[in-house]
């Protein structure tokens, strides 16, 4: 009775989320032209097996300034209770930051629709963008997955990372999920002006 | 694969959470996470804690972390503390490009959180143990 319970209150959940009212971002800044991505990064580099996407998402991460890059699947239950908790607030509240929405291990689809219900569209300036990122075969034989994007690990949807420096990791959320609050933090901690020797 | 990427491989693939600390022993920030996060980590929650130091011409910073009342394994790599312009390496396959650096490990080896800039608090790390330790 309890796992009937449990059920009818997902799909009672799911069905809420259905209806989540769309809202519009704010016009944001337009953002200065990508420099050349920088060289590998390091020994374990596997740029050569990099995809279009990566190399879109590396473009833009290369600017200055924060920016966040989500991978998502619109059939992962974490994902979308992400998007339910308000993933789209974290993007109307920083103007300043980019956000990289890519679907994975999704036969490269991107999710736009989903996105779009939740608030989340792409912006004419680059700042929001979806994508697909491809798998090396049909996405539901796992082995066919792909299993990193920009060299770092990806063993969970969601999985969202905070950049700056020009493209270096700042903060990595592998495992469960984020929400709009951790998020925000960890943006503004990149945001901050470290300094040491 | 180096040899401090197989002592790291070594501290993270058992069962638990596990904490890997990237820092130096010259580095303010590193110094002034020791005393108010690292020498209680076992209050943090987590199975382990490891620590690498680097950038140090491969000196180790064990006397650091003794008068500051860490207790914990060290692996020490080797390598000169490097113009700002170069500070970046990888260890176990992830990208170092600041100390102090922290990662936290679960599912026996993979990657849940890395905090690879600035400062981390007591509290993040320890949502973040806690995060880790959850079944999703």
């Amino acid at each position: 009775m309890m796992r009937l319970f449990v059920l009818l209150l997902s799909l009672s959940a799911a069905a809420c989320a259905q209806t989540t009212p769309v809202r519009t971002a704010p016009p944001a800044p337009a953002l200065p032209p990508a420099p050349t991505p920088p060289p590998a990064a390091h020994a374990g580099d596997t740029r050569a097996d990099r995809t279009e996407v990566e190399d879109a998402v590396q473009a833009t991460i290369s600017r200055p300034g924060v920016h966040v890059v989500h991978l998502w699947a619109p059939w992962c239950g974490n994902s979308r209770a992400e998007l339910e908790a308000g993933l789209y607030e974290v993007v109307e509240d920083h103007p300043e930051v980019t956000f990289s929405f890519v679907s994975i291990w999704n036969d490269a689809r991107d999710g736009a629709a989903m996105l779009a219900r939740y608030g989340i569209t792409p912006s004419d300036d680059g700042r929001v963008t979806v994508r697909a990122q491809p798998d090396r075969g049909p996405s539901a034989d796992r082995a066919q997955r792909r299993r990193s994007f920009l060299d770092l690990p990806l063993t969970w949807t969601p999985t969202t990372w905070v950049f700056n420096r020009e493209g270096q990791l700042a903060y990595a959320f592998n495992y469960g999920e984020v929400s709009p609050e951790m998020l925000a933090l960890a943006i503004a901690h990149a945001t901050d002006d470290w300094t040491h020797d | 694969m180096t040899d401090a990427d197989r002592q790291i491989r070594e501290a993270v693939s058992a069962d638990g959470v596990h904490l890997v600390h990237v820092w130096a022993p010259w580095c303010d920030n590193s110094l002034h996470e020791l005393g108010p996060v690292w020498s209680g980590w076992r209050s943090l929650g987590a199975d382990s804690a490891t620590f690498v130091t680097i950038w140090n011409e491969g000196a180790s910073g064990a006397d650091t972390l003794r008068e500051h009342g860490v207790d914990v394994p060290e692996i020490v790599v080797p390598g000169p503390k490097p113009d700002k312009a170069d500070r970046r390496m990888t260890l176990d396959d992830l990208p170092v490009t600041w100390v102090p650096t922290t990662w936290v490990y679960n599912r026996n080896g993979r990657l849940a959180y890395a905090f690879s800039y600035g400062e981390v608090s007591a509290d993040r790390l320890r949502q973040a143990i806690g995060d880790a330790r959850a079944d999703w």
